[in-house]
């Protein structure tokens, strides 16, 4: 098969089978973000209601509802989703310098009985590096798989077009 | 593509029941081979045991000379067709068709190229994304045979397929199938219980009775000349009159009605004189102006021709005459046979 057959033949097929690599990329990011809040919940701490527990919990419903949506809108090539997946994405990023950067900012003293208070964030090191991956990670799966929701969107509105033209000529 | 040669295949289920009695069967390839019988005679175990569905209790089968008797379905190479379609509903009508494929972990473009070839056939193109539900019945079958075509199987099975439609949408399909055949050159292996199917379809057919195969011929064979009285009175619609009648020297006497033999036909009587035989009369050949008194019942006008339903002595009859007639029910018209078979009442086989 010729190499230009080959791509005409891939957009050809754009038009009976799904976007399943953008939608399973969203899919994969709700997961990511499902662990994010696991670890920042399972963190027992004053702070963390004090710090607003209700918007956060908000936030996650909200995330995962709309992820879900942009899942099942990519499967159809729809490029308004695959734009608000990039979008998200971006906020993803942005919500690393919210909850996660104050909670390692914030000190608090963990007291075992009959030793001396350590003093110590809520969120330790550790659990900052790893909430921090989970954001990058969800957010580097919207991010591009909103892209190649655009530029697949984009090549089968294209090739849809230049089969209506073909049939009118 | 493939020949098959079906070798005293026999089923006998757990339940001791035997549904195929010895069946044998040469298909050449890119042959039409209609299975037909009554419901229960055994059509849909034997094409399961061709595709391996049922497990073969004796006998041989044979596929492009390679013995696969015990061979599983998946490495016979051969796709079935049934008649409740058995789509996937929820996938499209692409991916139903491509889903085999996928299975089998085939390329991607390669599975495009051949669901649309045979989206092409069949005439499916738009309808490629829809989910089976927002298709005709009709559509669903062309579906389902699709998720055949894809496969480019050795040997096509279909079993009854057309049964769930409308008697109109059948006429249409059974053209449809006919073409395919024609296009494909593919062996295809039907089974139906309508005669008419298999009379337009088939390059051979097989008639059925009981789990036994009664005759195997071209349409034209088993209409001219069936076999016994089960396969007369099976093919042909409406079916053949059928008649006790005494054997004499030279005519046959039947209730009401008489019957002169010519030289051959004495000839083939000889060994019959003194005794009862079976007399086939097809409705065709029934005809107006002769000397049998039939008392009509019922005048069915078709247009081309007239049913003339009536009796001849006790027995009932119907009559095919090809003209417009407006006999009223109480009418005596003078009928006459214009070819005739017979039938040794015992055996019930043919007597040629
Ligand atoms: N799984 C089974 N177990 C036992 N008996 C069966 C089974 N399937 C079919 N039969 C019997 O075998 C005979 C033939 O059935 P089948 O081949 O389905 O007939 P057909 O397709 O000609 O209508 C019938 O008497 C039926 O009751
Ligand atoms: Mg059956």
């Amino acid at each position: 098969m010729l190499n230009n057959d080959k791509k005409q033949m891939k957009l050809d097929r754009m038009r009976y089978t799904k976007n399943a690599m953008s939608s399973n990329m969203a899919l994969l990011a709700i997961v990511a973000n499902v662990v994010y809040f696991v670890v920042m919940y399972k963190i027992n701490n004053k702070a963390m209601y004090e710090l607003m527990m209700g918007a956060s919990v908000i936030t996650n419903l909200l995330f995962m509802l709309t992820v879900f949506l942009c899942s099942e809108g990519v499967k159809k090539y729809n490029i308004k989703y695959a734009a608000a997946m990039i979008v998200i994405g971006a906020i993803e990023l942005v919500r690393i310098f919210i909850w996660p950067l104050k909670l390692h900012n914030t000190e608090t003293k963990i007291t075992v009985p009959g030793q001396e208070p350590i003093m110590t964030t809520v969120l330790n090191d550790g659990q900052f590096v790893l909430v921090i991956v989970l954001l990058v990670c969800a957010a580097a799966l919207l991010i591009a798989g909103g892209i190649i929701g655009v530029i697949r969107g984009k090549q089968l509105a294209a090739y849809n077009e230049s089969l209506k033209q073909a049939e009118q000529n | 593509m493939a020949d098959l040669s079906l070798q005293h295949l026999d089923k006998i289920y757990d339940n001791k029941v035997q549904a195929v009695f010895d069946f044998n069967l040469d298909v050449k390839d890119g042959e039409f081979i209609v299975l037909v019988g009554p419901s229960g005679c055994g059509k849909s175990t034997t094409l399961r045991m061709v595709a391996g569905l049922e497990d073969i209790t004796k006998g041989k089968l044979i596929i492009d000379g390679k013995d696969v008797t015990s061979m599983p379905p998946k490495d016979r190479d051969i796709a079935m067709v049934f008649q409740n379609y058995a789509l996937y509903g929820h996938m499209t009508v692409y991916e139903n068709m491509a889903f085999s494929l996928m299975l089998r972990k085939e390329n991607k473009n390669v599975i495009h190229q051949k669901v649309m070839a045979a989206a092409e056939i069949l005439g499916l193109v738009d309808q490629l994304n829809k989910k089976p539900k927002q298709l005709s019945g009709g559509q669903r079958q062309r579906v389902a045979m699709g998720r055949a075509i894809v496969r480019q199987p050795k040997v096509f099975l279909f079993d009854e397929p057309l049964s769930n439609l409308d008697a109109k949408l059948r006429g249409s399909m059974r053209r449809e199938i006919m073409l395919l055949h024609k296009r494909l050159g593919a062996t295809m292996i039907y089974v139906t219980h309508d005669q008419t199917e298999a009379l337009t379809l088939a390059d051979r057919i097989v008639c059925m009775s009981m789990g036994y195969v009664q005759q195997i011929g071209t349409p034209l064979e088993l209409y001219d000349t069936p076999a016994n009285l089960f396969v007369a009175s099976f093919i042909g619609l409406p079916p053949m009159n059928l008649f006790d009648v005494d054997v004499l020297e030279d005519k046959l006497v039947g209730e009401g009605f008489e019957y002169v033999l010519s030289a051959e036909q004495k000839l083939l009587l000889r060994n019959y004189v003194g005794s009862q035989i079976v007399l086939g009369v097809r409705p065709e050949h029934i005809d107006i102006n002769g000397d049998i008194d039939m008392d009509v019942t019922n005048n069915e006008n078709l247009g081309q021709n007239t049913l003339v339903h009536g009796h001849i002595g006790k027995k009932h009859v119907v009559a095919k005459i090809r003209d417009w007639c407006n006999y009223k029910p109480g009418d005596k018209v003078q009928m006459k046979f214009t070819h005739v078979h017979f039938f040794d009442k015992q055996t019930t086989n043919a007597i040629r």
